[in-house]
């Protein structure tokens, strides 16, 4: 087939018009002042196309053909070069392949961020090594110690007495290991944290507010965090979320607050579940020292603000509302207890 | 065989009249860029951001393939290998200053040192890169400015505005404008600077004044106790700051390409700040209530605007202008920058 064509040289902006010749082996005939050249296959190259823009075969020799596309052309160049762009061109002309493709892609990033992304951090943190998880430990606690912690104003036998109600829920290889800590919080009040990769942190307001049974509770409860690394995992998941969010989404939204904004949400999702990991481990822990696990779900009652709104900010909350922690609570119990008869 | 003649319609020899204005036209639609660009993205989240140097090639290539200037089009000719080879490049250094700041301040300070004085080099590239697969006719632009070259106008300038307080600003900016116009070429003929220090002044003195007009309109409803225009100043704000920031933009990119030329034509690009700002605008809310779809649509709007305020007059013939030696174009410098593509701001 031929095509009329207008050939630069590539040294000058002169067009020359042309006629172009392709035959079906993809060698092209250039008829320049009634003078032919040709041009073997692998001696030009066409790029991918796009849209409806001119197509340019640019000569290896130098010099560029450009001609206007028309049907004809397109399923001609289809055929002579085998383009690794083909298939784009073709979804990018239709309306239907391409929202299909949108289609595909949501839930592709669902499959990643439900369960590409939690497997490897699951995979990943065991191979974190002790001696990193130490420094790490003790960098989290001078960090809380500075700017959310002060010292503890609690009494020896009130220390004494988390001490030992905490430490009688320990297996032998635990109760060497951890360290039990407690420190006074300014704003939050009764709260308790575990700090990998062996502290559990007391807040003073909650050993003044709790019962026996509910701070040995509390203690399983952060136990958990600490025996299923929750710790470690969310590290590693928080830096491949970061990578993939600044990957992904620094790509598509151009705004850094937007994009530290939804990895902050994503990752809020996600210690929700580990919340409701540590309460099912607190209730196993405690069956197994005959203590009573309805002490977690009234610790919880205690500690939790009386905040309507919790249930509406759900969504956004780093914990699950009371309420749902406690009815999960008493569920997991009652599967115990099934299993324990 | 049946031989096929389509009319080009829009592929012609340049008619060779005399000395003619010539008006650049876009001919892409939001309709047929739509696609590509969701194309783009799809492909950039599933590859987990791999993609991107192929998604900014076709994005390129869609944009100048469709900017017109007498019946020839402009092509985005750069090679996505080659980007994402920078790329990876930018990825390393930013990884390396990143641990290194953890292991220890000094040597992120040093990294740091080294980064600052490879800029003119990385700017210089990055200048390079996007004139050298730009092509019209056949013939490729080129930058012709040398790393050596960039560090008066690209840090020294830069340092000395901010050490005067800003005074010192605009004619950094001035400098900056100079150095890029000054040494781009379309082949081997040279783009001519023609703005003066004085029209920076001008732009940066307007947003000056109108800042501190508005600072002074929210200080004295405070003062006054007028909630009503408190109010209505706060709310005006963000339009208002945008407002400067666009119009600043525009008015820099009008003054930096409006007087220049190249070669013996001229260059007008007759673009208002007013109606860029309002284009910009509508562009913000469009995106914002569209939940981002509209992005294709506000991208070829912005470039359609700056496309059409744009023209050559004194326009000899389109076929007289000669491409770069070929020595001029494998020098060594040349080819380690070669890979160097980030995306700096230098105006439109």
């Amino acid at each position: 087939m031929e095509f009329s064509c207008l050939y630069f040289d590539g040294k000058s902006s002169e067009g020359r018009a042309a006629q172009l010749r392709i035959d079906s082996e993809g060698t092209l005939t250039l008829i320049l002042a009634n003078q032919p050249l040709v041009i073997k296959k692998g001696h030009y190259s066409i790029p991918a196309r796009l849209a409806n823009l001119p197509i340019s075969i640019e000569l290896t020799e130098g010099g560029v053909i450009q001609l206007p596309v028309s049907a004809h052309l397109g399923q001609l160049l289809d055929r002579i070069t085998a383009s690794e762009f083909g298939w784009l061109h073709s979804i990018e002309s239709s309306y239907r392949k391409i929202f299909a493709c949108v289609g595909g892609a949501v839930v592709a990033i669902w499959l990643a961020w439900a369960l590409l992304i939690p497997a490897l951090a699951t995979a990943i943190a065991p191979t974190i090594p002790m001696a990193a998880r130490v420094s790490l430990g003790e960098q989290i606690i001078e960090f809380l110690d500075k700017w959310v912690l002060s010292p503890s104003a609690l009494t020896d036998d009130e220390r004494r007495r988390v001490d030992v109600l905490a430490r009688r829920l320990m297996l032998a290889g635990e109760r060497d290991a951890i360290s039990i800590l407690t420190r006074k919080m300014d704003n939050e009040g009764a709260n308790a944290m575990a700090v990998p990769p062996n502290t559990i942190i007391f807040t003073d307001q909650l050993v003044r507010t709790l019962s026996d049974a509910e701070l040995q509770a509390v203690a399983a409860h952060e136990l958990g965090h600490l025996d299923l690394d929750h710790g470690m995992i969310n590290l590693v998941r928080g830096s491949l979320l970061t990578i993939a969010g600044v990957l992904v989404l620094g790509e598509v939204i151009d705004s850094d607050v937007v994009v530290s904004l939804a990895l902050g949400f994503l990752n809020s999702s996600y210690s929700r579940s580990q919340e409701l990991e540590a309460d099912e481990f607190a209730v196993h822990r405690l069956v197994q020292h005959s203590l009573p696990p309805e002490a977690l779900g009234s610790a919880l009652q205690k500690i939790a603000p009386a905040d309507d709104q919790q249930r509406s900010l759900e969504f956004l909350s780093s914990h699950p509302s009371t309420p749902e922690r406690i009815e999960r609570i008493r569920k997991a119990h009652e599967s115990t207890r099934q299993v324990g008869n | 065989m049946t031989f096929i003649h389509p009319s080009p319609a829009q592929i012609r020899p340049a008619e060779t009249a005399r000395s003619q204005s010539l008006q650049a036209t876009f001919t892409g639609s939001a309709s047929e860029y739509f696609p590509i660009w969701l194309a783009n993205i799809l492909l950039t989240i599933i590859t987990f951001g791999l993609y991107s140097p192929w998604a900014k090639v076709r994005r390129e290539r869609y944009l100048l393939g469709h900017t017109w200037i007498g019946n020839s089009n402009f092509e985005y000719t750069a090679d996505p290998v080659k980007i994402f080879k920078g790329r990876l490049i930018v990825g390393a250094l930013f990884i390396a200053y990143t641990v290194l700041g953890n292991i220890s301040v000094l040597l992120s300070g040093v990294l740091l040192v080294v980064i600052v004085l490879l800029l003119p080099w990385i700017l210089v590239s990055s200048l390079r890169f996007r004139c050298r697969y730009t092509r019209y006719r056949g013939i490729h632009f080129q930058f012709t400015g040398s790393p050596g070259n960039a560090i008066m106008p690209m840090l020294i300038w830069k340092a000395i505005g901010g050490l005067t307080l800003g005074l010192a600003y605009p004619y950094a900016k001035f400098k900056a404008r100079e150095f890029v116009v000054n040494h781009t070429a379309f082949g081997r003929t040279p783009f001519v600077f023609r703005a003066v220090p004085a029209d920076f002044y001008r732009a940066y003195g307007l947003a000056v004044v109108t800042s501190l007009g508005i600072a002074a309109l929210i200080a004295l409803s405070l003062f006054l106790n007028l909630n009503v225009l408190l109010v209505l100043s706060v709310f005006l704000l963000y339009p208002f700051i945008l407002a400067v920031w666009v119009g600043l933009r525009a008015y820099i990119a009008r003054v930096t390409w409006h007087q220049a030329g190249i070669g013996e034509m001229k260059i007008s690009f007759d673009i208002s700040w007013v109606h860029y700002f309002f284009l910009v605008l509508v562009n913000a809310f469009a995106i914002v209530f569209s939940l981002g779809l509209a992005t294709p649509w506000a991208a070829i709007r912005t470039y359609r605007y700056q496309t059409e305020r744009l023209s050559l007059s004194g326009v000899q013939d389109l076929n007289l202008f000669v491409a770069a030696t070929q020595q001029n174009l494998s020098s060594f410098a040349d080819q380690a920058s070669d890979i160097y593509d980030v995306d700096l701001e230098f105006g439109f």
